[in-house]
């Protein structure tokens, strides 16, 4: 974290030298002497200190995607059994190793990763053997449960993420599998969104209490996910139905970033300002649409192209725009004055 | 709107008045663009700007067979927006909120009107030449709007123009132009490097290097090069031209951050892009993380590593390399990676046990 830390320091400090030249506090000559005067960066220790992690997350992923290919490329020189038992024995050593070898060492907690994604590819290897599905709903379930205690003992973000990602896909089966009247294609992304919301909330307070729910990459993806399917479920009840409906869809969009920028607002001084952007842009899409078809189906109901109506919209989502910017650049303010 | 330096300014100030760099007091700062506002900004200037051209197509009936109409009006709003863009900076309103209220208003109607100037031109002069008009226009709004979002977008429209102009020369299959991707890869490449020695106070590259890497990505994702051969060109250069194109730039950013005369890190660069030559995505997102830690740019990284993993998803999908083919260049990347890291980390260790007394 040492490195990670020196690193953002020589970020600031490159920005600064380039704000000063963009301001013109530094002509030419002396935006080139400032370079010299700092070094050169990023220094020997700190691309080493890159490299290490960069080759060995990459290999990681590499090797697991590799291994996916594989089970799907259904090689036939491979006997059944063979496939089985090889993939159950790259499982085992790559969780032996992590037990023998203690979890706290980085290349140790990218081998619990990789036995995460075997893990699914023997499920999906044991599925496609069997005839019993290799993208069934159960089967993400399994994988999702199978791989929750891997998660607390790796204790490192990218392994939660991943979890994450295949409990989603679960949902996601699910809620395709299960159909219905109710659970239509609006209402399952509604679900999704939720569980997402609820997962960002559960993270945000863990992060409080255990190291590696700290920095701000896993929250941020995990609003990014829940606004995205919660904003497209509410657009979806806008425009999917011959009249838009006010139902669950639109009241959880409009409950979850009321509770989201509440959330923000109470949990720091200084809040995520990368979140708080990401709900604006969600508040400026589903209220664009909605707008569009209230004023379409009650304001300009005899006009056959209103063209006031999309300059009316345009304005509205720069009025949008330019609010939350002059919000937004406040709290950076603030912060800065801190 | 001019604010007072901060601790961390003037820390660093202190330290290279100290070393004979700078001289008198640390300057105050104008607000900058931070990622997070680029993206609201950004996003919010494109619906604005699809909502305007709504507003000009319902206006004008004959708005697509009259290119006259089409461009006039475009014309108009670019230099509404022009104006807009060079008036704001140097003013200070009552109120900021309006500031920047007419600043997105600006950099809206440049992007509408920039889409009727080029509706007008593929309707007068055909495609090629229309997208050429629009790609030159976009160039030319770079150089004058002088705001880094508005010349953000000015430079996605621009590489929106080179991924057209692609397209039309190149006849043969359907889709995307497989000649594409390489092509941006190239600019990307060529803008970031750049970038090491732009002047904040000319012509900055980095909104242009952005927007050619964000749309090569993209193209990486998207660009599927099976529709492309037929079963008798599959070995063609159609197929290779352009993931040789693509990979061999993984050894130029390595040679342009390294030297030439580090053979080491050059040949492993070598390697990998040749593992990696049918996945060309790889080979781009590794060379946009490489040059985005060389020159401390956070966003840049996050978005060449994420683009690394969601390529290697959507590359499960990409039919023109069999799945068994896939498997093994990706295993024998992966593993090559892990023990060059492995026979790293060792030197090292050998190193410093070798410094301590």
């Amino acid at each position: 974290m040492g490195d990670w830390r020196r690193w953002r320091e020589t970020v600031a400090e490159r920005t600064q030298l380039r704000e000063w030249r963009r301001d013109g506090a530094l002509d030419a000559a002396a935006a080139i002497a400032a370079r010299e005067a700092l070094g050169p960066a990023p220094d020997t220790a700190l691309w080493r200190w890159f490299l290490d992690r960069f080759a060995l997350w990459l290999g990681i992923a590499l090797c697991a995607a590799g291994a996916i290919c594989f089970i799907a490329a259904n090689w036939e020189h491979l006997g059944k059994f063979t496939r089985l038992y090889g993939m159950q024995a790259l499982v085992i050593a790559a969780v032996a190793a992590a037990a023998r070898l203690g979890l706290a060492r980085l290349g140790i907690q990218a081998a619990l990763w990789l036995a995460m994604v075997l893990l699914g590819g023997l499920l999906a290897l044991i599925g496609q053997t069997y005839q019993t599905g290799a993208d069934t709903w159960e089967l993400f379930t399994l994988w999702a449960a199978l791989a929750l205690p891997w998660a607390f003992a790796g204790r490192h973000a990218a392994i939660w993420l991943l979890w994450i990602a295949v409990a989603n896909i679960a949902l996601g089966l699910w809620a395709d599998t299960m159909g219905g009247p109710w659970l239509d294609d609006e209402n399952s992304l509604m679900l999704i969104g939720l569980f997402d919301f609820a997962l960002f909330l559960g993270w945000r307070f863990a992060a409080g209490r255990w190291p590696e729910f700290g920095g701000d990459g896993g929250p941020r993806l995990l609003v990014a996910a829940a606004l995205f399917c919660l904003s497209l479920a509410a657009i979806d009840a806008a425009i999917g139905q011959h009249s838009p409906r006010f139902g669950y869809a639109l009241c959880a969009w409009l409950v979850s970033v009321a509770a989201l920028i509440a959330f923000e607002l109470r949990r720091s001084r200084v809040p995520d300002r990368a979140v708080l952007a990401m709900t604006v842009i969600s508040m400026i899409g589903v209220s664009t649409v909605w707008l569009f078809q209230l004023m379409s189906r009650y304001v300009f109901e005899r006009h056959d192209e209103p063209a006031a109506l999309w300059l009316l919209l345009a304005v509205a989502v720069l009025g949008e725009a330019t609010a939350g910017a002059w919000w937004l650049r406040r709290m950076d303010r603030r912060e800065a004055d801190a | 709107m001019n604010l007072p330096a901060s601790p961390a300014a003037e820390s660093l100030w202190s330290r290279l008045r100290a070393a004979g760099a700078v001289s008198g007091d640390v300057p105050s700062h104008r607000d900058g663009l931070p990622w997070y506002l680029a993206g609201l900004i950004g996003v919010s200037a494109w619906i604005a700007a699809a909502l305007l051209f709504g507003f000009f197509a319902a206006l004008f009936d004959e708005l697509w067979k009259t290119p006259g109409i089409a461009v006039t009006a475009g014309a108009l709003c670019i230099a509404a927006a022009l104006g807009l863009l060079r008036t704001v900076p140097g003013r200070e309103f009552k109120r900021e909120f309006i500031g920047e209220f007419i600043e997105q208003s600006a950099i809206a109607l440049s992007l509408v009107g920039q889409l009727l100037v080029g509706v007008g031109f593929n309707e007068w002069f055909g495609n090629t030449a229309g997208w050429a008009g629009s790609a030159a226009i976009a160039l030319a709004l770079y150089g004058f709007g002088a705001q880094t979002m508005h010349r953000f977008l000015c430079g996605a429209i621009f590489t929106v123009a080179v991924v057209a102009i692609c397209n039309e020369l190149d006849t043969v299959g359907y889709g995307i132009s497989p000649v594409a991707l390489p092509v941006l890869a190239w600019l990307a490449f060529a803008a970031w490097w750049r970038t090491d020695h732009e002047d904040l106070r000319t012509l900055p590259l980095s909104p242009l290097a952005w927007a050619l890497s964000l749309v090569a990505l993209l193209m990486a994702f998207f660009g599927d090069l099976d529709l492309w051969p037929t079963a008798q060109d599959a070995t063609s250069w159609r197929i290779w031209g352009p993931q040789i194109a693509v990979a061999l730039l993984l050894p130029l950013t390595v040679w342009r951050l390294a030297g030439v005369r580090q053979l080491l890190p050059m040949l492993c660069a070598v390697a990998f892009a040749l593992i990696w030559l049918r996945a060309p995505g790889v080979n781009l997102g590794v060379m946009l993380a490489l040059t985005a830690f060389a020159s401390h740019r956070p966003a840049l990284l996050a978005t060449g590593l994420l683009g690394t993993g969601v390529y290697l998803i959507r590359y499960y999908y990409q039919l023109d390399v069999p799945l068994l083919e896939k498997s093994q260049w990706l295993l024998l990347g992966g593993v090559a990676l892990l023990a060059i890291r492995f026979a790293l980390t060792r030197i090292a260790l050998r190193a410093d046990a070798g410094d301590r007394p």
